[in-house]
């Protein structure tokens, strides 16, 4: 076998295991039970729950481990930004919810990441 | 031979096509991580109008509180992309509240390309009697007994839930004792006409006429 038919090989088996190790990206989607699993704890805790931040935390870590983050946003007389929890990751699918109250212009807006 | 190193040449062109292909999806789902090839809409959005239809209950269905809210959601679902779609509402009250009996029933449908959410916040109440609550050991106040059912109906995506919100009593004058299954025992004194309690959503719940 000369150089260049080894040297083709190897990039036919180098890419071959690229292309498998990337390929995730196409097969996950946003059907993934992690995903589902948030969704379906998010809707329960809305339509039980009055929100309050520190018992929906609580509540989704523990019906979740794959929580990459949760943003939570606070607007009533003054706007005020919180970090609520977060870990390094690249690939995850956003959240966005409101809460709506009585009064002008109040809301909460959660933003959470769930990794896929 | 000069045919097998074309085919040799055009499978190594369409692996190296496909991990480029590959890689530059994966690039886009790092720096734009939300697939925006299709739009989610699931239960999430229909549990925010859920939350917004208690709101409008707890108004009494006042038109200001309405258009002011909708507007909100209208402009939160543009600014923060919530995926809500295009609605449209109706509201439904229907209260008779009396001495002796009385019940109310709110409810909100909001309707949607795909389908409908449905809200509804009912109560009823019969009153049972009076008794005698001693304040101290030598002061008593009588008491109006009534037994009341509250609950919350929600039905969408996820079909019909009944939810029995919990009550609080803010005057703290009440006798309150959760049965269980929404039925709840009331007494509250018997110089006022009627009592209002607030349940967990900050909905008032209106005892007596």
């Amino acid at each position: 076998m000369n150089l260049g038919r080894f040297m083709e090989a190897c990039l036919i088996v180098v890419v071959f295991f690229i292309f498998a190790s990337l390929s995730f990206i196409m097969i996950r989607a946003l059907s993934n039970p992690s995903y589902q699993t948030v969704e379906r704890a998010v809707t329960f805790y809305m339509l039980n729950h009055p929100f309050d931040e520190k018992s929906f935390k609580e509540f989704i870590l523990k019906c979740s481990s794959e929580i990459a983050f949760i943003k939570v946003k606070h607007l009533y007389d003054a706007e005020v930004d919180i970090t609520v929890y977060e870990t390094e990751c690249y690939n995850y699918v956003t959240f966005r919810f409101v809460w709506i109250y009585y009064g002008v212009g109040n809301y909460t807006l959660v933003v959470m990441g769930v990794r896929t | 031979m000069n045919m097998n190193r074309r085919g040799q040449f055009f499978l190594l062109a369409a692996l190296l096509l496909s991990f480029l292909l590959l890689l530059s999806l994966a690039a886009y789902r790092m720096y734009s991580p939300e697939p925006k090839v299709y739009i989610k809409r699931d239960w999430i959005q229909q549990a925010q109008l859920v939350q917004l239809a208690r709101v409008w209950v707890k108004s009494d269905f006042c038109i200001l509180c309405i258009r002011q809210t909708s507007l909100l959601l209208k402009q939160l679902n543009q600014t923060y992309r919530l995926n809500i779609p295009t609605l449209t509402n109706s509201t439904f009250r229907d209260r008779v509240l009396l001495n002796t009996t009385g019940y109310a029933n709110y409810t909100v449908v909001f309707y949607y390309s795909r389908g409908s959410v449905r809200v509804m916040v009912y109560w009823s109440y019969t009153f049972q009697g009076f008794y005698e609550k001693k304040i101290s050991p030598t002061e008593s106040v009588v008491y109006k007994n009534y037994t009341l059912t509250y609950y919350h109906v929600y039905v969408g995506g996820w079909g019909s839930v009944t939810v029995y919100p919990s009550l609080k009593d803010p005057l703290e004058k009440a006798d309150l004792r959760y049965l269980g299954g929404g039925e709840w025992i009331v007494g509250f004194p018997s110089n006022m006409t009627s009592y209002t309690l607030f349940d967990q959503f900050e909905i008032p719940v209106r005892i007596g006429g």
